[in-house]
């Protein structure tokens, strides 16, 4: 046996190089590293530990009365739905934050693709300044939302120590309670989230104008077509792509605005700002409500995801993406 | 070699990285262990060096160290404070972990309080006290003549006779006023009641264009009105504020608030007023005329920003009938958690320190601050008579304190519909019996929808 053994495989070290190179070369390291399972493992990890499980624990204390000032927690099952649904407060934020998102989505994609198309203009005409333009103008989306949501309230102050108060006092317009009036608190809110957000917009819809071809604007001079045929039917289908992400994103981001408005106003006078985001906030951490606050949480995200689902049905870019 | 030498101190070389890194691993080392070799009784980190160490959350505002203070005029008499605990007790010392952001100090107390892993002590804001009083632990035994503590103590960190919180100062709301305005505009005699505060800052805003009366949009600068025609928030942890005797105090309140507003005493924008500072300079600067503010107000914002501030006094919150008194107080305590062993006894010994009279006194005029024990304010050797010029005032208008209720409704709903009512009234959004109403509602729904008002 010994002596069969020793013709078949002479040395225990050449079995042992054998057996490492059939790990290293195309073993059971080759058949790992050949599967997509093992490249994608570090990602799914990382979002099963820090997206898909906070997820699933924000759901599952949306389902107790977890609260910060009690060591006690029970399964409430859907009662925290039941009296978010049926509270006033619930529906006066929702309206607040569909007005102020869809305040926001207009006038954001508006003036950014505005602003875009200005800059675009100009660059193609070999006008100075686009560059600063960019700089100044993306500088607002840079800055915090809270130092933002300071700076405006500050000069919006209703006495003469606030900005645009003491202009509008000088020209004769007297103050205006831009923070005091429920309807212009609101409007305030919109105007400083909008001059902050319309950054963003133009730099994705400046990044989407740099890469429509020339020659289709040239074909369509040939065409006949002017200045607004050539944007209704060339610039826009060429921006859908970037117009469907432009919206999806500011969507997202309006739904979910927090920090602003926290310092503008604080959802008030009286929640006439208050939206959804600041009243989960509210009712986590000042009335201690974690699992009240963690149904709010779940009911955002359906409204976020509905909203997104409707946006992929309306502009059906199934093609481009 | 010269080459050699002159290449070895131009290119970083694996050695001389080791040998820096080391270095400065070396010095940090020294420096994080320097405190900790400081023999001397109390360090910014330490009180005492004693065998039984606990730790202690507190806030830098309460250091002993003037250099990492955020209040340094009162470092040298928490020093003192300190240093006498750590000589009376050699056989413990205090850990101090200081705490940055309050809202997260309140939060992680309660949080660690109700699953058992609360720090041994921890200095606590009064408000915070009705949340936690369920894990804090008696000092009775380790503070002298608890008798001696003003009504609102004994109300609030008291519970069946057990002292659960060393209250070791105080502030309170009240009534500042333009002598030479309401001499003008009135009889001279400050307000005392609704009628003369809408009287005569009425014609005050008429006669002068400014504002007659403001205040902030915090609770406990209004709640006063409530609670001094006896009106009760909560009872026995229940929201009350909707039974019979209380709605009628809570609905006239409102329509004060409301009565304010329509007659032009009071402007709209207060509805988003939430600084104390913007108002009390508002005041200095001859913008209003009368506001409510806390004691400290005047020489914090007033004095230094009115030419002439001896034109300021104080009384009384002006209330529905000239019979009825309150005003809102608050504060800071020192509170032990651990129930049991040397840590506990250590932690209510260190905490009761702060409620020594001495130590008191010593504080509350370091720190410009009321005393919460009626003999620390009546003897000038404990708290000087010169620490504010309203100081006889305010012994008697804290005589009248009442301090947030003691359950945890009132953090988790009734403060912040209370102010979100009162936005709303002076913002004209709503009839003061429509934002009553919905106060009341939001409220019983926060309390699991289990409150029945009386009617």
């Amino acid at each position: 046996m010994k002596a069969e053994s020793r013709v078949e495989d002479p040395s225990v070290g050449t079995r042992v190089r054998r057996t490492i190179a059939d790990w290293t070369d195309w073993g059971i390291v080759d058949r790992l590293v050949s599967r997509p399972l093992f490249w994608l493992l570090p990602a799914l990890v990382f979002i099963t530990v820090f997206q898909l499980y906070p997820v699933f624990e924000v759901f599952r204390m949306s389902l107790t009365d977890t609260s910060l000032i009690s060591s006690e927690e029970s399964y409430v099952w859907l009662e925290n739905y039941r009296r978010l649904l049926g509270s006033e407060r619930f529906y006066s934020t929702l309206r607040v934050t569909g007005i102020y998102s869809i305040a926001s989505v207009v006038l954001q994609i508006g003036l950014g693709l505005g602003l875009a198309l200005s800059i675009d203009y100009g660059v193609r005409r070999g006008l100075r300044g686009p560059l600063l333009t960019r700089v100044v103008v993306l500088s607002a989306w840079i800055v915090p939302g809270i130092i933002i949501g300071l700076v405006w309230r500050i000069m919006l102050l209703e006495t003469n120590v606030g900005v645009v108060n003491n202009a509008l006092d000088r020209l004769g317009f007297g103050i205006v309670p831009f923070l005091s009036d429920a309807q212009l608190a609101l409007f305030s809110v919109v105007a400083a989230g909008a001059w902050r957000g319309t950054a963003f917009s133009m730099i994705m819809f400046y990044a989407g104008l740099k890469r429509v071809p020339d020659e289709l604007y040239r074909a369509a001079k040939v065409d006949g077509a002017g200045p607004l045929a050539r944007f209704r039917y060339v610039t826009l289908p060429q921006l859908k792509p970037v117009m469907f992400v432009v919206t999806i994103l500011v969507t997202i981001y309006s739904l979910n605005s927090f920090d602003l408005i926290f310092a503008l106003t604080n959802g008030g006078p009286g929640r006439a700002t208050e939206v959804i985001a600041l009243s989960m906030y509210k009712t986590a951490f000042n009335s201690y409500q974690m699992g009240m606050a963690a149904a709010t949480a779940v009911v955002l995200l359906v409204v976020t995801l509905t909203v997104t689902a409707i946006y992929f049905r309306v502009f059906d870019i199934s093609e481009e993406i | 070699m010269p080459e050699n030498i002159s290449n070895k101190h131009q290119k970083p070389t694996r050695r001389t990285f080791l040998l820096a890194t080391g270095g400065i691993t070396t010095a940090a080392i020294a420096g994080c262990a320097g405190d900790e070799e400081d023999d001397s009784l109390v360090t910014h980190n330490r009180v005492g060096n004693g065998d039984v160490a606990f730790d202690h959350w507190t806030s830098a505002f309460y250091s002993p160290d003037e250099d990492e203070s955020l209040q340094p005029e009162t470092a040298s008499a928490m020093r003192t404070r300190f240093e006498e605990w750590a000589e009376e007790n050699p056989e413990y010392q205090a850990n101090l972990v200081y705490q940055s952001d309050l809202d997260q100090w309140e939060s992680q107390l309660v949080t660690r309080a109700s699953s058992g892993e609360a720090p041994p002590s921890s200095t606590l804001d009064s408000v915070w006290v009705p949340d936690n009083r369920e894990y804090l632990q008696p000092l009775n035994d380790y503070v002298d003549d608890i008798d001696d503590f003003f009504p609102f103590v004994q109300e609030t960190a008291m519970e069946n006779g057990d002292l659960l919180a060393a209250w070791f100062y105080t502030g309170l709301r009240c009534l500042y006023y333009r002598v030479d305005l309401v001499e003008e505009y009135g009889d001279g005699e400050p307000p005392r009641t609704w009628e003369d505060v809408l009287e005569v800052g009425g014609a005050i805003a008429d006669g002068e264009g400014i504002d007659g009366f403001t205040l902030q949009m915090n609770a406990l600068d209004t709640l006063p009105f409530f609670w001094g025609q006896g009106g009760e928030l909560v009872d026995d942890g229940t929201p009350v504020l909707g039974n019979e005797d209380n709605f009628d105090a809570l609905l006239s309140t409102f329509e004060f608030f409301g009565d304010l507003v329509d007659q032009g005493v009071t402007p709209q924008r207060v509805g988003t007023l939430d600084d104390p500072a913007q108002l009390g300079e508002e005041a200095a600067n001859g913008q209003s005329a009368m506001f409510i503010g806390s004691n400290s107000r005047y020489q914090i914002s007033v004095e230094p920003n009115d030419d002439n501030p001896d034109r300021w006094d104080v009384a009384e919150i002006p209330m529905r009938e000239a019979d009825q008194f309150a005003t809102g107080v608050g504060g800071w305590t020192e509170a032990v958690y651990a129930d049991e062993g040397e840590v506990a006894e250590a932690a209510r010994s260190f905490a009761a320190k702060a409620v020594e009279p001495e130590t008191m006194g010593r504080y509350c005029e370091a720190g410009s601050q009321l005393p919460t024990r009626a003999s620390v304010f009546d003897d000038d050797d404990l708290f000087s008579g010169d620490t504010f010029r309203f100081q006889d005032q305010f012994r008697t208008f804290l005589e009248n304190g009442v301090a947030r209720p003691s359950a945890p409704i009132y953090s988790e709903a009734i403060e912040e519909e209370w102010v979100t009512a009162k936005e709303r009234v002076f913002t004209r959004q709503s009839s003061p019996e429509e934002a009553v109403g919905t106060m009341l509602d939001n409220i019983a729904e926060a309390y699991d929808g289990d409150v029945e008002y009386e009617s």
